[in-house]
């Protein structure tokens, strides 16, 4: 990192906010325990020099200003940024770590006692820490020139061994087309198998498709076992189901109050609590303590009628649909021109229920697993989001963003928005995005005229 | 070298549009697929007419796709909905419904197209990625169950064995045929070239299969009593492997045939693949197992490198084929193949051989380019077998 861009960045006052605020408000870190079994027990005092550290450690952060007078973002901030080490750390203490694709369920991976990854989240924590794309550009060199950003980053920091991985397990369907090549490319470096959730075409004979799905689960826990040395019990995956739904529930409530007036929470730090559903940062028991802590943070905001940092007065409400934008500047970027994200459609469909902790948990899992709206043909899917912006009623407008390089969203864009359009009116915006910062210039403009539209609307 | 046959095949080619015309006209039914997953053996059965539907290289159609799917999907499922969208191709017009089982969730999306837009009857058939698995190949084979009644509501032909025995056996036959007119690629001095075989496998796409098999008869009993023409034989011989190559779409083709590059043999989806299916009794769950064991299409991923079944018959296509160059040809935004590219690349060199990566479109922006990079290859390989002679 040079050095001039960091001081620049250390004199320039509103830059200042994201990694100062840690050291104005020391008050509001606090420590992560280690619960049973978990990884991650962090004083107040490692997590205030880790931030001030990473201040040097990741010059990427400086593009980003989420907001650190918001309980528990400094928490969180921490939770991302350490991943990498607190995972190395956990596989030195002897944990496996297993990578799955985003929108697998993360309770059946915690609940057979191994940690779940998702090296797509991963590889964009690693660009945006660092400041520039160079690990998706050498990923791309390896994997394709078409590759979309979060494969070619994940394929470099499992081949590059930034990240530790043990295995990958993913579970493969009718979603991301591109991630099961992507594990397939890597067989080089490390072991793995695929989970197989069948194409769920003819509803007349739902039946042997479901018996399929559990017997994957079933053969999927059985390696688990192998790999950990011990056995799986049913009773731990249910425990699983009571954490994440905790969780589950910390999002959709911290989702709701980011519907209030004045919003109580800016669009980045929303999506930041929001995107880690996809693997709790490593640890599910530490994830919630920090989502706990900024729900409080955000209800007690709702309560005093204090509004967001970052945020204008009275912003449009924007949800995103396809892939959520991986550039957080983007985010900054729409609270600043009056706009403000209150949800995204991928992530929503890990936490917009819990999952049933009352019957048989592998069938459970197989329920939750065939029932993911991206799971579904993309009329329904359509018509699961559609259904979603009623819920949510302030929605003033839809983004659909596409990957580039990403053949399913992208082939799905049309089909959903046309359907959004038809049945709820709302307008919608496609927008297209690549590697992180670049092309800001132009989503703004973009990002501004379709705001206009909206008022004008 | 001529033969009658192939010209035979492009007459009836040429009349096939008029041919289907007059079938649906007395009520037989046409199903339209793109991947080779679906059985048709199961169609045929049925009374019904199958038509493979893989026709590409129509930058119009792929840019029109593109509204549909946007420019990040493959070209070639791009130019399937752009193709549908113009209402202008005959056997795409023609098909009462689209079966299809799609391996590439790409393919799956352009049915969701053809059903949402333009109204199409779709039939989707769930195939499992567990393909080497006995669980994959038994729902795999109810899947298929679910297809036929389907096929028999929709043809109001109730199944019937003998039917079913008639066409399995047809499809054996025409199978036997086409692994015969790939046979004669492996000597060093064919009579028979790359291009002539291939063209007879693309026309098994559309014409009728009872005729298509007299076809191929008479071909393959041509070829047996032909002789080699010598000065058509190349010490450079290359293999064309990936993905897609479908009719319609002969850029790369062009580029090889310009600069002299001798192809003798294929591992493509729309080429060699299909051949090695081999359903060994009548009844669903041996036409499950024998398509799920045949050569994988690259959509479907196999989890170890060690004993990836496409290794394994790429590594037997090299030694039976005595193949000095491999071009692997991969369409944009098609992961499916072009992730696959740096694995490939290393069982390739393994055995000394030079490889090449191609990943394309059918637009002309990049032929200069191609071109460059194909000559130089050939160029390589010939100093290579210079060298080994010297
Ligand atoms: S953007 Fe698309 S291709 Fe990339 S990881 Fe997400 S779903 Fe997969
Ligand atoms: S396998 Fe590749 S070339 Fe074939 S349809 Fe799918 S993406 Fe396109």
């Amino acid at each position: 990192m040079n050095i001039f861009r960091k001081i620049k960045f250390l004199v320039t006052g509103s830059r200042l906010r994201f990694g100062l605020g840690i050291i104005k408000n020391p008050g509001i870190i606090t420590s992560i325990r280690r619960i049973d079994g978990r990884y991650t027990k962090s004083s107040a005092i490692n997590i205030f020099w880790f931030l001030t550290r990473a201040l040097w450690r990741f010059p990427g952060i400086f593009d980003y200003q989420p907001d650190p007078s918001l309980h528990g973002v400094s928490e969180l901030t921490y939770m991302i940024l350490s991943l990498e080490e607190r995972l190395k750390k956990a596989k030195r203490d002897g944990a496996k770590i297993v990578a799955k694709w985003p929108a697998n369920p993360t309770d059946l991976y915690f609940g057979c006692g191994v940690i779940a990854l998702d090296p797509f989240f991963a590889g964009y924590c690693r660009i945006l820490a660092d400041g520039t794309s160079d690990i998706a550009k050498r990923g791309r060199a390896m994997l394709s020139e078409d590759a979309c950003p979060a494969q070619a980053a994940a394929y470099s920091i499992i081949s590059e061994e930034t990240f530790p991985l043990d295995f990958f397990y993913p579970f493969i369907g009718p979603w991301c087309y591109d991630s099961q090549y992507c594990f397939e490319a890597l067989r080089h470096k490390v072991d793995g198998d695929y989970g197989d959730h069948p194409v769920f075409d003819y509803k007349e004979d739902e039946k042997p498709s479901f018996d399929y799905m559990v017997g994957e689960i079933k053969r999927f826990i059985a390696k688990m076992e192998e790999f950990t040395g011990s056995k799986f019990d049913l009773e731990s995956l249910r425990r699983e189901f009571v954490i994440e739904n905790e969780l589950r529930e910390a999002l959709r409530e911290i989702t709701g109050f980011a519907m209030l007036d004045p919003p109580p929470i800016n669009s980045l730090d929303l999506v930041l609590c929001i995107f880690i559903s996809s693997d709790w940062l490593g640890d599910p028991e530490a994830a919630l303590q920090v989502l706990t802590r900024i729900r409080d943070g955000v209800r007690a905001r709702a309560q005093a009628g204090q509004k967001a940092q970052n945020i204008t007065d009275k912003p449009l409400r924007l949800l995103i649909t396809g892939i959520a934008w991986g550039d957080l500047g983007l985010y900054n970027m729409v609270d600043e021109i009056g706009g403000q994200i209150i949800g995204s459609e991928c992530v929503l469909n890990l936490y917009y229920e819990d999952i049933d902790t009352t019957g048989d948990p592998v069938r459970t899992i197989a329920k939750r697993f065939m029932t993911t709206p991206y799971a579904l043909p993309a009329k329904e899917r359509a018509k699961w989001t559609v259904k979603n912006i009623q819920r949510l009623k302030k929605v003033d407008g839809v983004i659909f963003n596409c990957n580039f390089g990403c053949n399913y969203q992208t082939a799905e864009a049309r089909m959903v928005t046309d359907t959004i359009k038809r049945e709820t009116g709302i307008p919608c915006l496609i927008t297209d995005t690549d590697l992180p910062q670049e092309n800001r210039g132009q989503m703004r403009t973009r990002l501004e005229a379709f705001l206009e539209l909206i008022r004008q609307a | 070298m001529e033969f009658s046959a192939l010209e035979k095949i492009d007459d009836l080619l040429g009349k096939r549009v008029d041919e289907l015309k007059e079938a649906k006209s007395s009520g037989k039914k046409i199903v339209g697929y793109f991947c080779c997953y679906i059985p048709e053996e199961i169609i045929h059965a049925h009374g019904m007419i199958p038509l493979r539907l893989s026709q590409f290289g129509d930058n119009n159609a792929a840019s029109i796709g593109a509204s549909y799917l946007t420019a990040n999907a493959c070209p070639f499922a791009r130019s399937c909905v752009g193709i549908k969208h113009s209402g202008k191709n005959d056997y795409f017009e023609l098909t009462d419904m689209i079966a299809d089982a799609p391996a590439c969730m790409q393919m799956r999306r352009v049915l969701e197209v053809f059903e949402t837009y333009f109204n199409t009857k779709i039939i989707l058939i769930s195939i499992p990625r567990q393909f080497y698995s006995e669980k994959g190949q038994s729902f795999f084979a109810n899947s298929l169950k679910v297809f036929s009644k389907k096929l028999e509501s929709e043809s109001g032909n109730a199944f019937d064995s003998i039917c079913f025995n008639k066409a399995v056996e047809l499809y054996r036959d025409i199978r036997n045929r086409q692994r015969r007119l790939y046979e004669y690629l492996k000597s060093t001095e064919p009579v028979i070239s790359w291009a002539q075989v291939m063209k007879a496998i693309r026309a098994g796409f559309l014409l009728d299969r009872v005729k298509y098999l007299e076809l191929l008869n008479e071909l393959v009993s041509e070829v047996d009593s032909a002789t080699p023409d010598k000065n058509a034989c190349s010490n450079i011989r290359l293999l064309l492997a990936g993905g897609m190559l479908a009719p319609g779409d002969d850029k790369i083709l062009r580029i090889i045939d310009e600069v002299n590059g001798n192809i003798v043999m294929d591992e493509l989806c729309t080429g060699s693949r299909g051949i090695y299916v081999d359903v060994k009794a009548a009844d669903i769950a041996h036409i499950a197992r024998g398509y799920l064991s045949n050569i994988p299409c690259g959509s479907l991923p196999y989890p170890r490198l060690e004993g990836d079944p496409r290794h394994k018959h790429l590594k037997r296509i090299i030694k039976d084929y005595h193949i000095n160059g491999v071009i692997y040809y991969t369409l944009r935004f098609c992961d499916a193949y072009s992730f696959k590219a740096a694995h490939t690349r290393e069982i390739v060199s393994f055995y000394n051989i030079k490889f090449l990566h191609i990943n394309s479109d059918h637009s002309t922006s990049d032929v200069h380019q191609i071109r460059t990079r194909i000559e130089a290859f050939i160029e390589s390989i010939g100093n290579g077998i210079d060298e080994h002679i010297s």
